[in-house]
């Protein structure tokens, strides 16, 4: 499956856009702040990306909005749906929880019928609705055996499944790659892809920069409870103004020779250790067949080169002074 | 409507788990039965304790007198008025006999005849009449452990007859004794009178078995209410309430399946019971459901209160075990409750076990719906404190609380 196929059986829309609603989001634990004044929006069709890491609220912030937490303070609302309306709210909610929350003496088919239950489906449709989800899952052919005999990535599967049922407008995953293989990771992405693509809003919570990376458009960095910062890669980069390092080794170096080539590229900072340099291009929109031309200007043979494009981590590390822990 | 369809749906389901684990369902059934085996053989004989025995002395003398003093060495708590009240008139053969039969105040009422000081014992001399034992014909046994004890009270009372008969001559008090005969080879007769009250009779069967019932579907209940905190650890119970269910939902979807389980574990129980030991269940088939189905609710619902109460499995064992083991022992789970202390009965009253143990044993003795009444009101009321209190706490604690 490519990024933005159709999910069989996912492929009819809502009427209305799927959009989810988050303002100043309070919550706390005795003297600990969970949440401390989160504020986003999801527009429909958009993965949206809860990035944090251990303890920072992603997942109290996700239990706020799937109503499993009662807020301190705070709204919520899907297409102006406010959480207050606990029924029809819910239903257009489905909860991918971090845990993998399948009855393990139950078979595939049976899990799902009973989750299909809890949101009033019955008979045909019920019943159809299974069949696809099952096929959508790849997990068709296991559909009468207990979970107990699943891998960890076929119950992970069937666990967004259970989500996916009512075929709700906004999916809440929090972290719903944890403990499985990489190519069971591939597979889940996919599925997500495909959800999205069909104007489904996802919410997924992360603390794999590279999930939050490939999957979200736009990504929320969150620690202590706080949003530090949202937007896309782009965005945050340029917000934190993130360094773009080029890392040149040549077979002679030295400072002059060093400084003339930052001048020639507009004066940009550099660090030389014997013979390698580096350069911070962050000011600039030169390419690397440029920096190498000017380095041949300079004087300076260049062996090789490469180029350190900033990324979620950079951001992280800038925002939080620290490293995503696990 | 939808409230109870999605109960009734987490309650199916839970019963589709349950009757996959097999060895979950041996431990189900099993041990009630061996319990209640172990106990009724073990308490099918009599057993020492103390006894209150109405007394009617119609001969107060010396020798009547002795009995009686010897009947209280014999941890029988005697009680010679109507109300035990010292000033109350005093009881009659006749009043002993209505307390027996109508208000079940006695079980056993000791009657010394006019004339019992002419020969109070069998070796005493050939006009021995022995004393009349007027007592309930539903419950034989303690009839028995009392006619023992009245042979060891005149042994005693014998006995001390022969050391004091060596100056009885020199120190008469005036009283009427005609026990100066020639030494006695024989004892006391007992002249059992059964007075017909028209019920079954009860006996360590019965009392065990409205004992261990109720113990063992608590134990039961605390199954459930650890299953339930299972589901909570391991996630289930969030998935389930992000759909549109309700924490009260889950709460009774789960006590309902546990009641359904506890009525399974009672009736292989009581037909046991008929099986081995001949309990006559189907006599009292229509009162027995309806009680049973109050226990039952009670101690899924007590289990389910202790769920929500408890934070962790292991505060639920040790806390519940606890708690089971003191309702148990002071509901009459263990040892039924006429064998406890007089000032300790009163205390089952505020068990599930004794309300449970009371309704059993008023079918037993045929009072039919009548008598199970009030113990089926308690219960049921217990169990809707219960089931309420556990709803509150548990909505609070998933709503307030992070889930473990």
């Amino acid at each position: 499956m490519r990024q933005g196929d159709m999910i069989p059986g996912f492929g009819e829309r809502s009427g209305t856009l799927p959009a989810l609603s988050v303002l100043d989001l309070h919550k706390s634990y005795g003297d600990i702040r969970a949440v401390d004044g989160v504020s986003f929006t999801i527009e429909a069709g958009e993965i949206f990306g809860l990035l944090g890491p251990n303890g920072a609220g992603k997942t109290t912030t996700i239990d706020i909005i799937a109503t499993l937490l009662t807020p301190d303070g705070g709204k919520v609302s899907i297409n102006g749906t406010s959480a207050s309306s606990s029924v029809e709210y819910k239903r257009r909610i489905g909860y991918v929880p971090q845990e993998i929350s399948l009855a393990e003496r139950l078979t595939a088919t049976e899990n799902l019928r009973l989750i299909g239950r809890l949101y009033d489906l019955k008979g045909r449709v019920l019943a159809d609705r299974v069949a696809e989800t099952l096929e959508a899952m790849g997990l068709a052919d296991r559909a009468g055996d207990f979970v107990s005999t699943f891998s960890g990535g076929m119950k992970r599967r069937l666990n967004i499944a259970g989500a996916l049922l009512h075929k709700p407008a906004l999916l809440l995953m929090d972290e719903p790659t944890a403990g499985v293989d990489p190519q069971a990771r591939a597979y889940i992405f996919q599925i997500v892809e495909g959800l999205a693509a069909e104007g489904r809003a996802v919410l997924y919570t992360t603390h794999y920069m590279e999930e939050a990376q490939r999957l979200c458009r736009r990504t929320a960095i969150i620690d202590h409870g706080k949003i530090l910062a949202i937007g896309t890669l782009e965005e945050l980069v340029h917000s934190i103004k993130a360094r773009r390092d080029v890392a040149l080794g040549a077979e002679e170096l030295s400072d002059e020779a060093a400084a003339d080539l930052a001048r020639r590229l507009g004066e940009v900072s550099w660090t030389r250790d014997e013979n390698s340099l580096t350069l911070n291009l962050a000011d600039t929109t030169c390419s690397l067949l440029e920096v190498v031309h000017a380095a041949d200007k300079a004087g300076i043979k260049v062996k090789e080169i490469s180029l350190h494009e900033p990324s979620l981590e950079t951001v992280f590390l800038e925002l939080t002074g620290r490293t995503l822990r696990d | 409507m939808r409230s109870l369809r999605i109960i009734l749906i987490l309650a199916a389901v839970r019963l589709r788990v349950l009757s996959r684990m097999r060895a979950i369902v041996a431990v189900l059934l099993l041990p009630g039965i061996v319990l209640y085996t172990v106990f009724t053989l073990i308490f099918s004989g009599p057993a020492g304790r103390p006894f209150r025995v109405a007394v009617v002395d119609q001969d107060q003398t010396v020798a009547s007198g002795k009995l009686i003093e010897m009947l209280e060495a014999n941890n029988v708590v005697v009680v010679r008025t109507e109300n035990e009240d010292a000033a109350a008139p005093l009881l009659t053969a006749e009043s002993a006999k209505e307390l027996i039969r109508k208000r079940g105040v006695f079980r056993v009422a000791v009657v010394i005849p006019e004339g019992y000081a002419t020969a109070p014992d069998m070796l005493s001399s050939s006009l021995h009449k022995g004393v009349d034992m007027y007592f309930d014909e539903t419950q034989p046994m303690e009839a028995k452990i009392v006619t023992g004890i009245l042979q060891m009270a005149a042994g005693r009372a014998l006995f001390e007859r022969f050391g004091a008969k060596l100056n009885f001559d020199q120190s008469s008090d005036g009283h009427k004794d005609d026990s100066t005969t020639e030494p006695e080879r024989m004892l006391i007769e007992v002249n059992q009178k059964g007075v017909s009250i028209r019920r079954m009779t009860i006996d360590a069967r019965h009392t065990f078995l409205a004992g261990i019932v109720p113990m063992f579907i608590l134990f039961g209940g605390i199954g459930a209410a650890r299953s339930l905190l299972d589901a909570l650890r391991d996630g289930e119970i969030r998935r389930l309430l992000a759909a549109p269910v309700r924490p009260h939902h889950v709460l009774l979807g789960q006590m309902s399946s546990a009641l359904v389980v506890a009525m399974i574990q009672c009736y292989s129980m009581y037909v046991y019971a008929w099986l081995v030991f001949g309990v006559a269940i189907w006599a009292i088939a229509g009162g027995l459901v309806v009680l049973t189905l109050a226990t039952c609710m009670a101690t899924t619902a007590f289990g389910m209160f202790l769920a929500a109460f408890c934070r962790t499995s292991e505060q639920l064992d040790a806390f519940g075990t606890m708690i089971i083991l003191a309702m148990s022992a002071i509901g009459g789970s263990m040892v039924p409750r006429f064998v406890m202390p007089h000032y300790m009965q009163p205390f089952g009253m505020f068990t599930i076990n004794g309300w449970s143990y009371d309704g059993f044993i008023a079918l037993i003795r045929n009072e039919g719906f009548t008598g199970i009444m009030v113990p089926c009101l308690v219960l049921v009321g217990i169990a809707t404190a219960c089931a309420v209190a556990g709803s509150i706490l548990l909505t609070r604690r998933l709503t307030q609380q992070p889930v473990p």
